[in-house]
């Protein structure tokens, strides 16, 4: 009996520790990221609560969370759906269901704020490239650079207070506008020449001039305004067309070179000798710094010197005991 | 673009720089929001036709063959991007910078001129940069532009140009 008991409690405690072994070395699993149900609000290309101003081609439908007056220059012939408003007067043809509205408020407030974040990025996301997931990213900041999109699956961008873009985000590996969500606790300001995701804002979505969005401006408060701005989508083909990310050249206004000196002009009483016109247009400097050049490893030279000074002390002292 | 003018009156030679009248020069770059103060170098083209660099990294340069600061077109002020001898260019944190910030440009006679971002963009580095170096809205712009995107051990460069387009503040 007491060897049984004495058996049991070894068996216990190895599988104590077995148990605790596969605790510590068991990764943490990732939680992906799951659609955040838009409903009826997915054939929504805008959703304003106070007003929509500016126009712009719309491929779904728009609603006003509000009387149609608040819809100021936006009509029928700019948008491929239907535009909806509280009132249902025109420029709308149609009274907003309050369903559109309710799956929009529970996006932002529940079913987005309610998943696992995967991680925190940014504010500024220039150059950064991600996977499929959650991610906070604090007061976003796209600076006019590139925020990759690397495989299939949900993106989620939750910022804590407002979003700014004047950059491009750029889908590869079976990464589709489709899945991506932006949510803003405050003002969205899309500049650049392009955006991706449906944005799901708190104080309002504000669109720079003729920036597009491949996908939806959806406020939960205040208002859309628009500059001349193509929404459409989200599309949900992989790999699409990349946006454009640089001007396109105009060599045929570009102005060619002429810096050879002018002839004199001479008059019987005056001269005048224009001795340079430069309408050259000069090709971009460069300014980089080699990375690897000019650099001093001191954080080796320091880590260095801790290890040998002690060496050095030792071997002395070991000399003088001599 | 650029005009030098000499007058000859009856063998007397007179030595006008059109400029030089119009504005006076650059001195100092100032950028509060990313920590910049920099001196302002006077540099025109190298000789394959690119924008002359500072040499210095924690100097800018401004492209002497266009307006000067607060003239109507794009005056364009270039900087170096990356470390050197442990310590950042100039430039390092120009990607920081959003729409709204401000740009100071003080001349030599102590005046300042405040220009406000406007829109920042990357362009390759082999781009057509008329957009960067010529306007025609008869305003007066500031445009920076440093490196960004991968060092070309190669070619000794970067892949990119990050470029700030900003307006003068009227």
């Amino acid at each position: 009996m007491k060897k049984n008991i004495k058996n049991f409690s070894k068996l216990s405690a190895i599988t104590l520790a077995v148990a605790l072994v596969f605790t510590l070395i068991t990764p943490s699993v990732t939680l992906a990221a799951t659609d955040p149900g838009l409903g009826t609000a997915s054939s929504f290309s805008i959703l304003a609560q106070t007003a929509i101003t500016g126009t712009g081609t719309i491929s779904g439908n728009v609603g006003l969370n509000s009387i149609g007056a608040g819809i100021t220059a936006l009509t029928d012939a700019m948008v491929g759906g239907v535009i909806y408003s509280s009132d249902g007067v025109a420029p709308s043809t149609a009274t907003l269901s309050p369903s559109v509205q309710a799956n929009v408020s529970n996006a932002f407030t529940s079913n987005i704020p309610g998943q696992a974040s995967t991680g925190s990025i940014g504010p500024v996301l220039d150059g950064l490239t991600v996977t499929p997931g959650v991610y906070d990213i604090g007061a976003g900041r796209l600076n006019g650079g590139i925020l990759t999109l690397n495989g299939s699956g949900i993106y989620i961008f939750r910022a804590s207070s407002d979003l700014v873009s004047s950059g491009s985000v750029v889908l590869t590996n079976g990464a589709r506008a489709c899945d991506v969500y932006w949510r803003v606790e405050t003002l969205t300001t899309l500049n650049g020449s392009s955006f991706v995701g449906s944005i799901l804002a708190g104080t309002g979505i504000h669109f720079g001039s003729g920036t597009s969005l491949n996908g939806r401006a959806l406020a939960v408060g205040g208002d859309v305004t628009l500059l001349n701005n193509n929404i459409s989508g989200p599309t949900c083909a992989s790999d699409p067309a990349p946006p454009i990310l640089y001007p396109t050249p105009i060599s045929t206004s570009t102005p060619v070179v002429t810096s050879t000196p002018i002839e004199t002009i001479a008059t019987t009483t005056t001269t005048v000798i224009v001795t340079q016109i430069s309408t050259t247009t000069p090709t971009l400097p460069n300014t980089g710094i080699n990375p690897e050049a000019n650099n001093h490893p001191w954080d080796l030279i320091i880590l260095g010197s801790v290890f040998a000074l002690p060496s050095f002390f030792y071997l002395a002292r070991k000399k003088q005991l001599i | 673009m650029f005009l030098f003018v000499h007058l000859n009156f009856n063998q007397q030679q007179a030595t006008v720089d059109l400029f030089a009248l119009s504005t006076d020069e650059p001195s100092r770059l100032k950028i509060p929001s990313i920590s910049v103060d920099a001196s302002v170098e006077h540099l025109g083209l190298t000789n394959e036709g690119a924008m002359d660099v500072p040499e210095d990294k924690d100097d800018v340069a401004w492209y002497k063959f266009g307006p000067h600061p607060g003239e109507n077109g794009n005056a364009v002020i270039a900087g170096h991007y990356g470390w050197k001898e442990n310590t950042p260019a100039v430039f390092d944190n120009l990607h920081k910078l959003k729409i709204g910030d401000k740009i100071y440009v003080e001349n030599k006679n102590g005046s300042l001129i405040t220009f406000v971002v406007r829109e920042i963009q990357i362009y390759d580095k082999d781009a057509d940069a008329s957009k960067v170096f010529w306007s025609d809205d008869n305003k007066a712009h500031l445009n920076l532009i440093t490196c960004t995107g991968e060092w070309s051990d190669n070619e000794k460069t970067s892949s990119h140009r990050l470029i700030v387009f900003a307006n003068k503040k009227e």
